[in-house]
């Protein structure tokens, strides 16, 4: 990353578009070199944990018995705690550091899934289709994994993106509470806390900017998740 | 056809379901199958009639095992199959296969008619992916649908064709004997006697035998060589099929057979009533089923239960009061 490229505290320009930090950095290349790690962190954490939720909330919701009841007492103890307040609490043991946000974050939308899966394969696992396959020749764990998975997979991807947008902003939040990865490095979160003094003696654009690319980012993956939405109203294959 | 030296393929002994509703303060008992017992010889039919909720469908979910039975044993092929482990189930998947009432929700959404095909000959067979190609094929050609139907979901099916696709799952491994659990019921009147006829067919090629469950009378006289009559779990009367619809002996096959508007019964008939609705299954009185709704029962009927009793060669029926009625004319 250059430093200092510029001015201290530079208001947008053609030359700074978004303007320079306090340290004179260049605004727009620290958001732009940010949205590679945000954009990754949010993909990263989503696929873990809606493919953990899956498999777990199905096997849950197909077996049921003691492993179901358990499942659902630590869903219920995941969800006692403030979501965030647990995320800042398992950081400040396990130290920051990439992998550490990817897992923490991944925890806090995993009892959604959970739930969803285990929702639609128990709402599923009678219909005849899995008797069906049961007369094919699949074994239990087959008629779950080739036949009640696959026909769950819609409402738990429409979850996926909507949730998508709220990880981003988790993110930006522990960056923000100095939580998140290698303070120092370019990250959304860590840019506003970096310019929230800065907002008040009237440098609007060094917490504006890196906001603003947190909000367009939530909104992307909420236009993916109305996209999703419509392929079913239309009858898509999901 | 009747009788054939054979061992028969399917052989059901007192079968028995019975489930446990909870409720508030002691449980009930809903009997819904209650001491059946029948055979299937190969390449026969037999078919189970009765009305909505008087066993039909639960009886092939207990032969497949998709439900449990609560007693009685199910012989496919000599094998027992009722104390067999779960696991061990899919070497009689190979003999006994089932065709569901409605194709819709028996076939996966998200597999097309290829993959619906290629999953029973994976599981089953060692074929490589060419020779299975070739067998689904036949298959398709074998229920009558084109080739190029073999990439379809089954939503851009008609009924029709989904039906006919559940018929190829169900033949994919070459069963002896197909559980067919009113197979028409949820298609088109026009459509329905050409899966009728296909099964004909494919029973004429094969020699598979057919547990046929069905309500549809016409098309039961027409392809089945035995019925059972089923009244709240149990049977109240089997027989050859043309004895059975031309010399009905219980009272409710009486007025089932009266009451089916498709059916020629060859002479005039009085139409034979039955009070009331079917009763509930739940907590089964002593006596008679029929007894509350039956136009000849006496008090006898309300405290014993009638067994089948022998009409004619293989023709029973479980009602003393109407075998006696019947020897009358004849002595």
């Amino acid at each position: 990353m250059a430093t200092n490229v510029g001015p201290i505290y530079d208001p947008p320009s053609l030359a700074h578009p978004f303007g320079t930090d306090r340290l004179g950095d260049d605004i727009l290349s620290r958001t732009m070199s940010a949205a590679t790690l945000d954009v990754s962190i949010t993909v990263a954490v989503v696929l873990l944990s809606v493919t953990v939720g899956t498999v777990w909330g199905s096997v849950a919701g197909f077996f049921g018995s003691w492993f179901d009841y358990l499942t659902m007492r630590i869903l219920e103890l995941l969800n006692a705690f403030p979501s965030l307040l647990l995320a800042m609490l398992v950081i400040a043991v396990a130290g920051p550091g990439l992998l550490n946000v990817v897992f923490v974050v991944a925890l806090l939308p995993l009892p959604d899934y959970v739930r969803l899966a285990r929702a639609e394969v128990r709402s599923k696992k009678n219909w005849q289709f899995a008797e069906a396959a049961k007369l094919v020749g699949r074994r239990p764990v087959g008629v779950l994994f080739a036949h009640l998975v696959p026909n769950s997979l819609r409402p738990l991807l429409t979850y996926a993106s909507v949730n998508a947008s709220q990880v981003a902003a988790t993110v930006g939040a522990l960056g923000f509470l100095g939580l998140g990865i290698q303070p120092g490095s370019a990250e959304w979160g860590s840019m506003i806390s970096r310019g929230q003094d800065a907002i008040l003696s009237g440098q609007w654009w060094v917490a504006g900017f890196p906001g603003l690319m947190i909000f367009l980012l939530a909104a992307a993956f909420h236009l993916i998740s109305d996209a999703i939405a419509d392929s079913r109203d239309q009858g898509g294959s999901w | 056809m009747i009788t054939t030296p054979t061992p028969p393929v399917l052989d059901i002994q007192h079968l028995h379901k019975e489930f446990r509703l909870r409720g508030t303060g002691r449980d009930r008992v809903l009997t819904a199958v209650d001491e059946v017992s029948f055979t299937i010889h190969a390449g026969q039919t037999v078919a189970l009639v009765g009305e909505s909720g008087s066993g039909k469908s639960t009886i092939a979910r207990c032969i497949t095992r998709i439900t449990e039975p609560t007693s009685g044993d199910v012989l496919v092929e000599g094998r027992s199959i009722i104390k067999m482990p779960s696991r061990k189930l899919i070497d009689i998947y190979r003999s006994l296969q089932m065709v569901f009432q409605d194709p819709n929700s028996s076939l996966d959404p998200r597999k097309t008619a290829r993959a619906t095909l290629d999953e029973p000959l994976r599981l089953h067979t060692s074929l490589t992916s060419h020779q299975r190609e070739q067998r689904i094929r036949e298959l398709l050609a074998e229920v009558d649908l084109s080739d190029h139907l073999i990439d379809r979901l089954p939503r851009q099916l008609s009924g029709g064709q989904r039906q006919r696709l559940g018929i190829a799952r169900a033949m994919a491994v070459d069963p002896r004997i197909i559980l067919l659990d009113e197979p028409t019921a949820s298609l088109d009147v026009s459509v329905r006697g050409q899966i009728i006829r296909l099964l004909e067919r494919l029973q004429e090629n094969k020699g598979i035998a057919y547990l046929f469950i069905s309500h549809d009378l016409g098309v039961v006289r027409r392809i089945s060589d035995r019925v059972l009559v089923m009244y709240l779990g149990t049977i109240v009367e089997e027989g050859p099929t043309e004895e059975v619809f031309t010399h009905p002996v219980h009272p409710y096959t009486q007025s089932l057979l009266s009451a089916a508007p498709l059916v020629e019964v060859g002479r005039r008939r009085e139409r034979v009533r039955l009070a009331g609705e079917i009763p509930s299954p739940v907590d089964l009185p002593a006596g008679c089923r029929l007894v509350g709704r039956c136009p000849v029962a006496t008090t006898a009927c309300a405290t014993t239960e009638p067994s089948l009793l022998n009409v004619t060669g293989s023709h029973r029926a479980a009602c003393p009061v109407a075998l006696d009625m019947q020897q009358v004319p004849s002595t």
